[in-house]
């Protein structure tokens, strides 16, 4: 291959991976922008998006499209059902302590995972097939334009739900302002809430489209939330366009830093591109800086 | 350094000097004092990390690789370079501070829980490092031959001398500890902890303590790390990953957040948990996870002080039963 | 030692526009030494934003804060506060989590040397600051009628003793500037009284005070300036006759209780 058809390979795989990316880094935002909490539980999302289509699609057999819905409803659920619980349970509301229960939720449904599933890899087949197609000398399978596709199509979903309905305009002025949300009506709870299972479900699709690609198991997870955080603070905290992005960004830079330099570092790129932000330039690519009003 | 005289917890620190004094004497199954060699080296990491946790109010989830920063240092000095080993684990212990300070600085300048996530990708990229600079570090199947520590002609090189050394230390670094807590910078990490903006104006540089406290809960780490290393004179990259960090944090939640007393109560309990689950080891993660978000939805104050308060409240409530029935 | 009627602090032409709102403009204010220096205003007039842009919560956009001579403008709040200006805020940030002693303890932060590693040490002369801080905070605590409740949680004071609290931990740094932020919003008619007797006698130990508050009574009877804001300008200046008489006063407050 040609060096500019291998860089534009490794774009192309950046720029698959960097919707997976964008689209945990959204869930990050949803529920930072209503709650201030960092939700670790972001990574369960991604790992459950990716293991439940493997229950339903491998083991059960269920066609694709709806395994594709299942598996996303559950972790919607589970989602709900995490805000509905230990958070809206907790004795103490202090974020670090919320945050800290998300690490515990986090490794709990982790390791409920690993009993569950095993700790090895476990395949996805691929939604249409896996003939290579080439475009401009790279090879790009069919499961990375469904990728785009489905990401471009949440993108202009999430668009369309925040800036042209009712409850996402609430959930809008609810991240804005909570006090002003409550006394106009708004149910912040509710508003809460919603954020918690769009999150769920942000973080499942990301993890189903990816599973075919990467395969997956108990703790891919993990590694994809935390590079999808590392993009939301590239892009810049709690900017929804930051997220998508600085996702693509990142995808692309480590994709281009594990072909050019070295693979064996390949996970630690993102990471240094994280502390490299936070360093230099916290407010992210295209975010403010954070005020706090005394 | 040890203001005996003034201390509430006096009489426990006594007790725990005589106890460590006793123990070898006394146990003499090396299972048991291997597991609490274990108890006393975490205690070392959880009574650094609650000063930040507690105190200071920030959260770390990169301690694993201050730990593990720590015990290569120390291996590496001392085996491929053949450097001694207090001045090598004394080097480790400032490298791993200014580390922790490059890290910790930007980092805790920002609003916001931003350390959490600096201090996760800073551990998962030593972690890389120890794993792939193989040449350096041994790569993943560890790195063998550390000689112990040794003062003069006594060498620590069985696990009773081993259970005088670390427990020395512990007790050294929980004395340290409590009088860091009842003093001056005590009482502003707490006002740190307690109102940031308040804190601020009453003249407490809040981006220097949040720092300063970074750096030495990464030191107290770091030297943990180089007893490890001296004392199992092997270590592997195994024992230093993203779980290790998450344990010692649920050691410094369960034990009370703020306890310095609370922090070894928190290791001893967790780590003989660990123990216990070793069996089975795929429970561990479970385990640690079901006890840190119990711990935390229902007794965020820490095990202790959670029943404590508990036990209290109905007992109060059992006393105003009383009343009430007396009464009519 | 500055005399009375010597200026302790001045703002010069102070700006802050937040994200496109002007929550200040032009804001010129002279505070002379041991006076009671008063700003009211209606909510949102720019009253707060004043307090925090001297105390360097955050930077002016425009404009400068001189004290006792020297530009402060821009200094972070711990720099301001060992210039000797401390304050209380508007929306009580009592160290909840520490007793009422260790609050007012944290008060004498400016007072004092004691660093990270002597305090891990506790060096001798640790032990020596430790007891003249805590003798020093029963003191205020004495003057504040709080001493008995110094070893209460200060989370578990009734609401006015915790606004007490805050000033005697903010007088604890022993401050050549205090500013108060709403110190009787939220109290009754006898504790608004005794907070008016109270600033009384800080001014007599000769501590300069600048006051912001919705209370007029308290306003008028205790102040020896006020300075009127209105939608981040500045409307009127002057003794309390004066500018209870300024029509423009009167026209703001239309409709105010």
């Amino acid at each position: 291959m040609e060096f500019h058809e291998q860089i534009f390979q490794y774009i192309i795989s950046g720029l698959t991976i960097g919707a997976i990316y964008a689209l945990v880094a959204l869930g990050f935002n949803i529920i930072h922008n209503a709650t201030g909490i960092v939700n670790f539980v972001q990574c369960e999302f991604v790992t459950l998006g990716g293991m439940m289509m493997y229950t339903f699609h491998t083991l059960l057999r269920i066609p694709l499209p709806l395994s594709f819905f299942l598996s996303t409803a559950t972790v919607v659920f589970v989602g709900a059902l995490i805000e509905r619980g230990p958070i809206r349970i907790a004795k103490s509301k202090a974020i670090i302590v919320l945050i800290f229960i998300t690490i515990g939720i986090s490794s709990t449904i982790r390791g409920i995972a690993l009993l569950t599933w095993g700790p090895d890899n476990v395949p996805i087949p691929s939604f249409s097939g896996e003939k290579v197609i080439r475009i401009f000398g790279a090879a790009i399978l069919p499961q990375h334009l469904w990728i785009f596709a489905i990401t471009i199509g949440v993108v202009i979903f999430l668009q369309y739900f925040f800036h042209h309905t009712l409850i996402g305009k609430a959930m809008r002025a609810t991240a804005f302002n909570r006090r002003a949300a409550s006394l106009v009506g708004i149910s912040v709870n509710r508003m809460i809430l919603l954020s918690f299972a769009m999150s769920g479900g942000l973080g499942a699709v990301g993890g189903i489209i990816i599973a075919p690609v990467t395969t997956t198991s108990y703790d891919t997870g993990i590694m994809l939330a935390l590079k999808g955080f590392a993009a939301a603070i590239l892009g810049g905290y709690g900017n929804s366009t930051g997220a998508i992005v600085g996702g693509l960004i990142l995808g692309v830079l480590e994709s281009l830093g594990a072909g050019l330099i070295s693979s064996k570092f390949k996970n630690a790129f993102a990471f240094f591109i994280l502390l490299l932000v936070l360093f230099f330039k916290p407010a992210g690519l295209l975010g403010h800086g954070e005020a706090e009003r005394v | 350094m040890f203001a005996f005289i003034k201390r509430r917890e006096n009489l426990f620190l006594l007790i725990f000097a005589l106890a460590i004094i006793l123990i070898p004497l006394v146990v003499k199954n090396k299972y048991y004092i291997i597991v609490m060699n274990i108890v006393g080296l975490n205690t070392i990491v959880v009574v650094g990390l609650n000063l930040l946790i507690g105190f200071a109010g920030q959260i770390s989830l990169g301690h694993a690789a201050f730990y593990g920063m720590g015990a290569y240092l120390s291996a590496i000095l001392t085996t491929t370079y053949s450097f001694p080993p207090w001045p090598s684990a004394f080097i480790a212990m400032l490298a791993t501070g200014m580390v922790a300070y490059l890290v910790g600085y930007p980092s805790l300048k920002l609003r916001g829980h931003y350390l959490v996530m600096a201090t996760l990708g800073f551990s998962i990229i030593v972690h890389i490092f120890m794993v792939e600079l193989d040449k350096i570090t041994g790569g993943p199947s560890g790195f063998p031959g550390i000689p112990n520590l040794s003062i003069g002609s006594l060498i620590f090189d069985n696990d009773f001398k081993n259970f005088y050394l670390i427990w020395t230390f512990s007790f050294l670094c929980i004395v340290a500890s409590l009088n860091l807590v009842s003093s001056r910078v005590g009482r502003a990490l707490k006002a740190i902890h307690g109102s940031e903006v308040a804190a601020n104006t009453l003249g407490v540089d809040t981006d220097k303590y949040k720092t300063k406290v970074f750096v030495l809960s990464a030191m107290f780490a770091s030297l943990a790390g180089s007893l490890y290393a001296h004392y199992m004179t092997f270590i592997s990259p195994r024992s230093f990953d993203f779980y290790y960090s998450i344990q010692v944090v649920t050691m410094v939640i369960a034990g009370g957040m703020g306890s310095v007393l609370g922090s070894f109560f928190g290791a001893g309990l967790l780590t003989v948990l660990s123990e216990i689950l070793h069996v089975a080891e795929k429970y561990n993660i479970i385990a640690y996870g079901t006890i840190l978000t119990l711990v935390l939805v229902f007794l965020p104050e820490g095990i202790l002080v959670g029943l404590y308060n508990l036990y209290q409240r109905r007992r109060i409530a059992a006393l105003i039963e009383g009343e009430i029935n007396a009464k009519s | 030692m500055m005399s009375q009627s010597e200026i302790i602090l001045r703002t010069d032409r102070l700006r802050k526009a937040f994200s496109g709102v002007l929550a200040l403009n032009n804001f010129s204010l002279d505070v002379k030494h041991n006076e009671i220096t008063a700003i009211i205003g209606p909510n949102g007039a720019g009253k707060t934003t004043a307090l925090n842009l001297i105390t360097g919560i955050y930077p002016p956009t425009s404009g400068k804060v001189i004290f006792e001579g020297m530009t402060i403008t821009g200094l972070k709040p711990f720099h301001i506060a060992f210039q000797g200006i401390t304050r209380t805020f508007q929306n009580l940030q009592v160290f909840r989590n520490m007793t009422v002693l260790e609050n007012v303890m944290v008060g004498l932060h400016t007072q004092t040397r004691s660093e990270f590693f002597s305090c891990l040490l506790h060096m001798p002369a640790v032990g020596k600051e430790e007891k003249i801080v805590k003798e020093e905070s029963y003191s205020i605590l004495r003057f504040l009628n709080l001493e008995k409740k110094a070893d209460w949680l200060s989370a578990n004071l009734p609401f006015g003793e915790q606004k007490r609290l805050e000033i005697a931990r903010a007088l604890a740094g022993k401050p050549k500037l205090v500013l108060l932020d709403e110190p009787v919003a939220g109290l009754n008619i006898r504790e608004t009284e005794e907070m008016s007797e109270l600033i009384m006698k800080i001014k007599e130990k000769g501590i300069t005070i600048v006051l912001v508050e919705h209370d007029m009574n308290l306003v008028m009877g205790i102040s020896d300036k006020i300075i009127v804001l209105n939608y981040g300008q500045k409307i009127s200046e002057g003794t309390p006759r004066e500018v209870q008489n300024d029509p423009k006063v009167i026209q703001a407050y239309l409709g105010e209780g």
